[in-house]
């Protein structure tokens, strides 16, 4: 759909396939979605102009939902970056440079090998989702999040310098007022975790003292904000693994029920549900 | 009953810009979104 003028244009021309999740490559040539034309859920490509389709997985069982199109927007610039799929087993793909592997079951050595979805559900001992990375170039696979922590949708910043995901991390008990149950309520929240140790945290405390304005010349000002306009290079991303999750910090915003975010230069936008 | 909503709760689109450290409503009353490549674009 043209953003401003245009018809809407049906880019895959099928009748006969459920097709869901579309997502840019961060470039705007390629879209990648779901498809099932072959029986299960597969991610395709296809040049957002109009083109040929091309299948990159082959999975038994299908792949898992939305996340499937965050993650293949990393995967462009990215050499590590991870999507849930059925089966219990784990895509991980540089889409966008077709490119794609399956984790073999029996690497995953412990906890639920997730990114988010619901399709592993109950592989876990104890429910609770955890974030996979996994290395395409040493096929190595690691589990970042805590065991005890239910953490998902992870995604890579277009810079490549951190990970943000969604963790129900908060407690709101709220005590039914005719009966002894307690609900949670509004337990999820965005967090950011920075990939290299050392980093400064995008939430760290700021002051102001000893910064004088006044003291720059104009050039000085011109030269950062021309700095600041200068979009960045994809470049591979590194990741210091451990301590990841330790380096996370929470987004100052306020406890909601997010199932959904998205990543766009500095913006991070959400839609938190209403309380049911 | 169980249904729909609580009163005064509706969904809203938040943007939060990680440079300026700010929280913004954006849209109320949304379903689901879906932002263009470059994110300056919202399919509702």
């Amino acid at each position: 759909m043209p953003a401003e003028h245009g018809n809407t244009r049906d880019l895959t021309q099928t009748s006969n396939a459920d097709e869901d999740h579309p997502t840019w490559s961060p470039d705007g040539k390629t879209i990648a979605y779901t498809t099932d034309i072959s029986g299960e859920q597969q991610i395709a490509v296809r040049p957002a102009e109009g083109g040929a389709e091309k299948i990159l997985t082959h999975f038994e069982r299908g792949s898992s939902t939305r996340r499937g199109g965050r993650q293949t927007q990393s995967g462009l610039h990215s050499r590590t970056t991870s999507i849930a799929c059925g089966g219990c087993r784990w895509l991980v793909a540089s889409l966008f440079r077709s490119h794609a592997t399956c984790i073999p079951k029996s690497t995953i050595t412990r906890g639920r090998p997730t990114g988010a979805g619901s399709h592993t559900a109950s592989s876990a001992p104890n429910q609770q989702s955890g974030i996979w990375l996994y290395n395409t170039e040493t096929r190595k696979a690691s589990l970042v999040s805590d065991p005890r922590s239910n953490d998902f949708q992870p995604a890579f910043d277009p810079a490549g310098s951190t990970c943000s995901f969604i963790s129900t991390r908060h407690e709101n008990p709220t005590f039914s007022r005719t009966e002894f149950n307690i609900a949670t309520l509004k337990m999820t929240g965005i967090y950011v975790a920075t990939l290299k140790r050392g980093a400064a945290s995008p939430f760290a405390p700021q002051s102001d003292e000893g910064v004088g304005e006044g003291r720059k010349d104009e050039k000085d000002r011109k030269d950062e904000r021309k700095k600041e306009d200068r979009k960045p290079e994809p470049k591979p991303l590194e990741i210091d693994l451990d301590g990841l999750m330790a380096r996370s910090v929470p987004m100052p915003i306020p406890p909601a029920d997010i199932s959904t975010f998205d990543v766009r230069d500095e913006k991070v936008s959400n839609s938190p549900a209403p309380a049911r | 009953m169980i249904e729909g909503p609580l009163p005064g709760e509706k969904p809203v689109l938040h943007v939060y810009d990680l440079k300026e450290r700010k929280d913004e409503k954006v849209l109320e009353d949304l379903g689901s979104y879906a932002l263009s490549a470059d994110g300056k674009e919202g399919a509702l």
